[in-house]
């Protein structure tokens, strides 16, 4: 991949990563307290996160979650009602102009003219974005080339597949080379071959350093492409940190799935039970805990199955997201 | 960046052409029809010849010199009026048989005896059979018809005793000397009559002011022309409501929206889309226009007021359109209003059909207010009325109205993405 975003020259990602001895870069996005209401339902409330050059932040949250919403504050398409927005330390409501050049936004919804050829798209969106007609054809190519559309550049986009109208969505919010990009949802409705490449270019922006906010509601593609994670439901950020710093708070690598008859047992009231586990999820069938403590896997298993109850089957597994998030919000985020 | 967005909303026209071609279409097609229905498709629009039959049953030397004025093969040429005669002597039954065949508009007859009884001073009558199955052209007749019989009732009331003697002459064998002294008579009464008739105290002149005469503007009535104008007033609303509506188009393909998280003003967004508007508005005008021309032979005679007045009539429609959009920005809702607004400004405009047709209350209030009307009737009246016509502040009003509204839809659009609406 050649495509570089803005700021490579002068800020190579190496020097980026290592000046440590260097005063502290501020956070190329700073959100603080970030509020937004529409009527009585509170769509964003008091989010607060920092997303930094050559880091993926992923907003991971459920349809409703106000994660659009956030993004729009962020980008400037709403105000918010209360909070700030900082890009590259300074507030985004002193100078918005200043901030959306360093921005490319990628929204959810295809915004793409299905009458024009890819290239045309392209061209269009990096002239406006401030680019003269040599340097916005020469990236055009270059872009194209990155997103494997060169072959079909000059044909019109509305026959192209859902993958490639994708692609060029994403493409449109590059040609600036913008050192901070927002990805609404970039992957939805797309084949997971498509959906595979999409995160392979966000990956490579990443290398080359890239500040990259992420929403979605795959947890797959939080959990392989995200630095950080920020979960978020009903307007709320409820955790957020590495992967690895979520799967701890559920007990690090000890999740248990016991199988049996539970419907209508409290597990809390086992003798026992509350003091070396708490429970995930439970249904009728399946009984998902999470192991208190720094213990031994094995010492975990004896104990669940020393308990006063029928159990059928045991077994072992490592928190996921889905994990987290049901634990956080008592709701599974695949439903 | 105007360049650019220009280049953008051109690009897309001419990839997706169809509705702008069916729009295009509609003024034409139904002009057309209406002007064929009219008989439009003459080059100017005049009536054609009226053919009528004169049946001389009195066979007089007073009808014979009548019917050899008539007779003359230069009389349609050297006529002052604009309507071509076309009579033809013949017998009464050869002349019914023809009208009843529709080959004549009307039979006059002049009676056997009619020369003697008008000579005495008694009470005479021509007769006039007219062809029922028209109705201008047997009218025409009529009224020349009555023109004539007032002629000679003025000749039998002043010129009695001259008659009576002219009589007696023609029993006889007339010679120049019986005839010289009438004459000489008639030539005195005539002379004294003189300073009472010439000149005439009381006159008209045509509505619009035909002493400008035809060459400077206001010229030959094209009722095709005529229709075509108020029917491009108004389609050019629609094609308007097509141009600015691609906001909407904007709106829901999410671009404007993407337009709004780059580091630029919404002003160029707005002002190419005016722009592209206008242009597309005059050059369907011309086309509109230019079609009626290569089609039906319609002649502008004065294209740069009507270009004017295109001008600053596109300003208004996009004004007008931009208003809507901003006003309502869910396309489907605003789709209907955007049909009404611009049916009824058309209809009550007087575009679609003469203005004299809609109700006085109408004509009198509201038609004043609407620029569609200031267009229509501005335009009709440099083509076929007074040439004399101003068009240049119509223009200008039309083009200040536009700014206003194009003003106002700037206000909205901030004030809906201010409150958080969707882009």
């Amino acid at each position: 991949m050649t495509f570089r975003p803005a700021g490579h020259d002068l800020r190579p990602l190496d020097f980026v990563r290592n000046s440590t001895t260097l005063p502290a870069m501020p956070p190329l996005l700073q959100v603080d307290r970030l509020s937004k209401a529409f009527a009585a339902v509170r769509a964003v409330d008091g989010v607060s996160f920092t997303v930094q050059a050559g880091e993926i932040y992923g907003l991971l949250g459920p349809n409703g979650a106000g994660k659009t919403t956030t993004i729009s504050m962020i980008c400037g398409l709403l105000r918010p009602d209360s909070g700030n927005v900082s890009v590259c330390g300074r507030p985004f409501a002193t100078d918005p102009q200043a901030a959306k050049r360093l921005m490319g936004v990628v929204p959810q919804d295809l915004a793409l003219y299905e009458e024009l050829s890819a290239a045309e798209n392209l061209q269009f969106w990096g002239r406006l974005a401030g680019l003269d007609t040599k340097t916005a054809r020469l990236r055009t190519a270059e872009l194209l080339e990155a997103l494997t559309l060169a072959d079909r550049a000059k044909d019109a986009v509305k026959t192209f597949s859902g993958g490639m109208k994708r692609r060029v969505n994403l493409g449109c919010a590059l040609l600036h080379r913008p050192q901070l990009l927002l990805l609404d949802e970039p992957t939805v409705g797309i084949d997971p071959q498509a959906r595979l490449n999409i995160l392979e270019f966000i990956r490579g922006l990443r290398a080359a350093g890239t500040a990259v906010l992420y929403t979605t509601h795959y947890l797959e593609e939080a959990e392989s492409l995200c630095d950080r994670i920020g979960i978020v439901d009903h307007g709320r950020m409820h955790a957020e940190g590495t992967l690895r710093e979520l799967q701890e708070r559920l007990g690090g690598d000890r999740l248990f799935t016991l199988e049996g008859p539970w419907a209508g047992t409290q597990p809390d009231t086992w003798p026992g039970f509350r003091e070396h586990f708490r429970v995930i999820q439970q249904t009728d069938r399946q009984l998902v805990v999470a192991a208190l403590g720094e213990r031994d896997p094995a010492d975990c298993l004896r104990e669940l199955l020393a308990l006063p109850v029928r159990t059928e089957n045991v077994s072992l597994k490592r928190p996921s997201l889905n994990d987290v998030f049901l634990q956080l919000t008592g709701r599974d985020l695949r439903e | 960046m105007l360049r650019t967005l220009l280049a953008k909303d051109f690009a897309r026209a001419r990839r997706n052409p169809l509705p702008w071609v069916i729009f295009l279409l509609a003024p034409l097609c139904v002009a057309g029809i209406i002007g064929f229905a009219f008989g439009g498709h003459q080059k100017e629009q005049k009536i054609s010849s009226i053919r009528f039959a004169l049946v001389d049953e009195d066979n007089t030397i007073v009808t014979r010199f009548l019917r050899g004025g008539l007779n003359q093969g230069s009389f349609g040429d050297e006529r002052r009026s604009d309507v071509p005669l076309e009579p033809v002597l013949l017998e009464r039954g050869p002349a019914l048989a023809q009208l009843n065949d529709s080959q004549l508009s009307a039979v006059v007859i002049i009676p056997a005896g009619f020369s003697a009884d008008f000579l005495d001073g008694k009470k005479v009558a021509l007769e006039l059979i007219k062809n029922p199955t028209e109705s201008i052209k047997p009218t025409v007749i009529e009224e020349g018809l009555g023109i004539l019989t007032a002629g000679l009732e003025g000749l039998a009331r002043n010129f009695a005793p001259e008659l009576a003697a002219l009589r007696d002459v023609l029993d006889g064998d007339p010679s120049l000397e019986q005839i010289g002294p009438l004459l000489t008579q008639a030539g005195q009464k005539l002379r004294s009559l003189g300073p009472v008739l010439n000149p005439p105290l009381v006159g008209y002149t045509k509505a619009g002011g035909a002493t400008s005469g035809n060459a400077a503007g206001g010229s030959g009535f094209n009722l095709f022309g005529h229709l075509l104008l108020g029917l491009a007033a108004m389609f050019l609303l629609f094609l308007g409501g097509l141009g600015m509506g691609d906001l909407h188009r904007e709106i829901e393909l999410r671009t404007l929206a993407r337009y709004r998280t780059l580091h630029v003003s919404l002003t160029p967004f707005l002002g190419a889309k005016v722009v592209f508007t206008g242009l597309m508005l005059l050059l369907c005008a011309a086309i509109i226009l230019g079609s009626g021309t290569a089609a039906f032979g319609v002649t502008w005679h004065r294209p740069l007021a009507l270009l004017g007045l295109a001008v600053g009539y596109a300003f208004f429609v996009a004004g007008l359109m931009a208003v809507i959009v901003a006003w309502i920005p869910d396309q489907r809702r605003a789709d209907p209003v955007r049909s009404m607004v611009s049916l009824l400004l058309g209809m009550a405009g007087g575009c679609a059909f003469p203005p004299e047709m809609l109700p006085p209350f109408f004509q009198m209030h509201l038609m004043p207010l609407l620029p569609t009307h200031w267009f229509a009737s501005t335009a009709r009246a440099v083509e076929y009325g007074d040439a004399a016509t101003a068009w240049l502040p119509v223009a200008l009003k039309l083009a200040l109205l536009g700014a206003a509204l194009l003003a106002l839809a700037a206000g909205l659009f901030r004030r809906h993405f201010a409150k958080g609406g969707r882009a």
